[in-house]
């Protein structure tokens, strides 16, 4: 022990050195396995598929491929992990597969946008509509709006009681626009339009009735042209058209300052149109693969599901049912796309019920799947309820990841349902092929749960005092479950709307 | 080499009988004392039980506020370590003795600087050491009460013998707790975050021992310290802010790029020193 100061580095050292290989060691003995309840493993091998499981510490991504299950460890939270798979499918490496941030470059949860190109909503008032106008600023509004300390020397307002809404593309690239004619108008209310000259500079202030939120566009990109349509609200009249454009369609619009503008820009080619109305309702619209656009669409008491090619032609429709199509408010579309063409939509419908204390509840109306290739468009059933992680359809065989309560394990009345269930079934017949279980150790998380309870007492009992129970962060955080499953060779898309 | 390890020798072992031996000690014990306070389960109290049991080891590390502990230790070290340093310009000037032996000027800052770390690497050693060695009995404490207690869920269903062994515990408490976590090298982004931000750490309280020319230069090197704190423990940093702002932010790719600018600067503050010490006149 001569050299105090090299054993003392040196053993530290060997300890870290130790503890990182034991650390290293451990990461696969966690127990994570696919175990087969029924039938044959092969079925999987037409859905490979990757996941994300772990809490907000640590994880794992995992693959099932051709019946196997791989597992990678990282020391990441979920989130994280996330990026870092996202970013493999994306085939990045090295650095930019750490720095990926999928949230913000994928677009993944915005899908008014596409590529650089918007699309939004504006209005004038209809050529036959009846205009007031007036040289002075719409007064009612001073009192609405922060204005008040505003001095208006002049400005310019129009009442109209009828008003068309136009659909604009804009692309952020170049500051290009184009914008045609929707077809639908507003006739609800008078609609105003005004403008305010400020004093001291030389600008002004406008503000109209109408505004972009109210009525929503979708904009979709398919190969080179980007597609869009507005989705008509409650109150709209008339036709709403679907449209493609090119980015060389786009043109450079004069700014003239002018408080509404009647005129068309750029070449928009209208594709297709459909009646809006009392009872004809678009729901909203998604792309399917590559080749065509999906479309949820009312009329009277009609729900139809709609494919387009893009050159706007009818390529499938389905009618989903004839009774319930006028409760629809919501619905939400996962599509999952094999290549091109072929694809799997997975779709839920809602209607949102006000309740009594103001707060809104959802409805389930029609569930259910399509299965899209070259036979064409072909519905099939959707099973179970809630905890669904992943359900697509393929070759006639229906996938699903689901979470299942299992209350024989643990013989807890609490229990999240951290297993999940991987079931292939026919399309036809439901029968089912493959039914396998991915067996997880995450369920021994939950007893720290109790660990903020008083437990001397029989009354309240803990079933009482878990109702408010709302997580203290260093459980929730702790606490792993299966967070994400999604197919390797399909291209996933969620899209909702209202 | 050999005049380096010599003198480094001597500087280790002076600062670990004066004080460094005492701050792991009295550190370790503290959290030792907090630890058992925390977790020592309260007994079948017929109106009070709050089911501590339950808790796994990260949950009970963290809850005890060994980390707090820890990290007081470690400011503590660095501080003892900087007013050794400057002892010896302002005690006995052992310094001008220290600078006048026959070894280059850059040895004497290596030496220095290996003394300092190996105090470092042995508080952050003997602090693992402890942690796991107290996984075991605290671990079987707690399932062994748990699987004691009962839990009434409602009136008909009443459930005993719980049995709240986690397999893989050891490597889950390890990535879990936030002071483990980001304390060990429990995974190689936390080797690289340590590792650079400990460097620079380091690198900078020798420099500001060293240094004695300028309060101002002290000062600020005082703020790179904590600097590299921030690096080596951005881990925790990153999940106290997740957890109190409900923020979603990831350690990568920030951790990488702190890891790379922390080694940067650190290379770059022993150039200076060296440097400094190299050129000065008064000596």
């Amino acid at each position: 022990m001569k050299n105090k100061v090299i054993w003392a580095v040196a053993l530290p050292i060997l300890i870290f050195t130790v503890f990182f290989g034991v650390m290293h060691g451990l990461q696969k003995k966690g127990i994570f396995y696919l175990s087969d309840l029924e039938g044959q493993r092969e079925y999987l091998t037409l859905f490979p598929l990757e996941g994300i499981a772990g809490d907000g510490t640590q994880g794992i991504s995992f693959r099932l491929e051709d019946g196997e299950l791989t597992t990678k460890f990282y020391p990441f939270d979920t989130e994280q992990i996330k990026n870092i798979v996202f970013a493999e499918r994306r085939g990045l490496t090295g650095f930019e597969k750490y720095s990926y941030n999928y949230y913000k470059q994928e677009n993944y949860y915005d899908f008014s946008r596409s590529g650089n190109v918007f699309s939004s909503t504006d209005s004038a008032p209809s050529k036959d509509a009846k205009i007031q106008h007036k040289d002075s600023f719409n007064e009612e509004l001073l009192e609405d709006f922060d204005l008040q300390n505003a001095e208006f020397v002049g400005g310019e307002t129009v009442i109209a009681d009828k008003i068309d809404v136009y659909l604009s593309f804009f692309d952020v690239d170049n500051g290009r626009w184009a914008r045609v004619p929707t077809g639908m108008t507003l006739q609800d209310k008078p609609y105003y339009y005004t403008r305010g000259d400020y004093a001291e500079t030389n600008s002004f202030f406008t503000h109209s009735a109408f505004n972009d939120a109210q009525i929503n566009a979708i904009c979709i990109k398919l190969g080179d042209a980007y597609f869009s349509m507005a989705i008509p609200s409650k109150e709209c009249q008339g036709k709403t058209t679907l449209y493609r454009v090119n980015k060389e369609d786009l043109v450079k619009t004069p700014d003239e300052g002018k408080i509404y503008d009647q005129k068309e820009y750029g070449k928009a080619t209208a594709l297709c149109a459909f009646p809006v109305g009392e009872d004809n309702h678009i729901l909203g619209m998604f792309k399917v693969g590559e080749q065509s656009i999906g479309i949820f669409r009312t009329q009277k008491d009609s729900l139809f599901f709609e494919l387009y090619n893009t050159e706007g032609t009818l390529v499938a429709q389905d009618l989903l049912t004839n009774e319930l199509g006028k409760r629809v408010d919501q619905a939400e579309a996962d599509v999952v796309s094999w290549n091109e063409r072929d694809a799997s939509i997975y779709f839920r419908t809602y209607e949102i019920v006000k309740q009594k204390d103001g707060s809104e509840a959802w409805e389930t109306v029609v569930n259910g799947m399509y299965q899209f290739d070259e036979k064409g468009l072909k519905r099939m059933n959707c099973y179970g309820d809630g905890g669904r992680l992943l359900s697509v359809c393929r070759n006639n065989l229906i996938f699903d990841v689901s979470m299942v309560n299992d209350e024989e394990k643990l013989k807890l009345p609490y229990y999240y349902g951290y297993q999940v269930y991987l079931t292939v079934m026919n399309g036809d017949t439901e029968k089912v092929l493959y039914r396998g279980q991915l067996v997880t150790d995450y369920d021994e998380d939950i007893y720290k749960m109790f660990s903020i309870y008083d437990i001397a007492k029989s009354a309240p009992y803990l079933e009482e005092a878990m109702k408010n129970y709302y997580g203290d962060s260093i459980i929730t955080q702790r606490q792993r479950q299966i967070m994400e499953v999604i197919p390797i060779n399909g291209k996933v898309e969620n899209s909702w709307w209202r | 080499m050999k005049n380096t390890i010599k003198l480094s020798n001597y500087l280790f072992q002076w600062f670990f009988r004066k004080s460094g031996r005492y701050i792991m000690g009295i550190s370790l014990g503290i959290a030792a004392l907090l630890i058992l306070i925390s977790s020592s389960l309260s007994t079948n109290n017929a109106y009070q039980h709050i089911a501590k049991e339950f808790r796994t080891y990260d949950m009970v590390i963290d809850y005890s506020g060994a980390g707090i502990v820890f990290f007081l230790g470690l400011i503590t070290l660095f501080i003892t370590l900087f007013i050794q340093m400057n002892g010896f310009y302002t005690n006995g000037k052992g310094m001008y003795s220290i600078l006048m032996l026959p070894m280059k000027r850059c040895q004497v800052f290596y030496a220095f600087f290996l003394s300092a770390s190996a105090v470092v690497f042995l508080y952050f050693a003997l602090w693992l050491v402890a942690m796991v060695a107290l996984y075991i009995p605290i671990t079987s404490m707690y399932v062994k009460a748990a699987f004691q207690s009962v839990l009434r869920f409602s009136q008909s269903v009443t459930v005993r013998e719980i049995d709240a062994t986690i397999s893989n515990g050891f490597f889950l408490a390890f990535h879990r707790s936030i002071f483990l976590s980001s304390c060990f090298p429990v995974s190689w982004i936390q080797v690289l975050a340590l590792s650079g931000g400990l460097f620079l750490s380091v690198t900078a309280i020798v420099f500001a021992g060293l240094y004695n020319e300028s309060v101002f230069i002290r000062v600020l090197l005082f703020v790179v310290v904590l600097a590299g704190f921030f690096v080596a423990f951005y881990r925790a940093w990153l999940f106290i802010d997740n957890q109190l702002f409900y923020s979603v932010r990831s350690i990568l790719p920030q951790s990488l790029y702190l890891f790379v600018l922390a080694g940067f600067l650190g290379v770059t503050l022993i150039v200076v020193a060296i440097h400094k010490l190299k050129w000065r006149k008064d000596i």
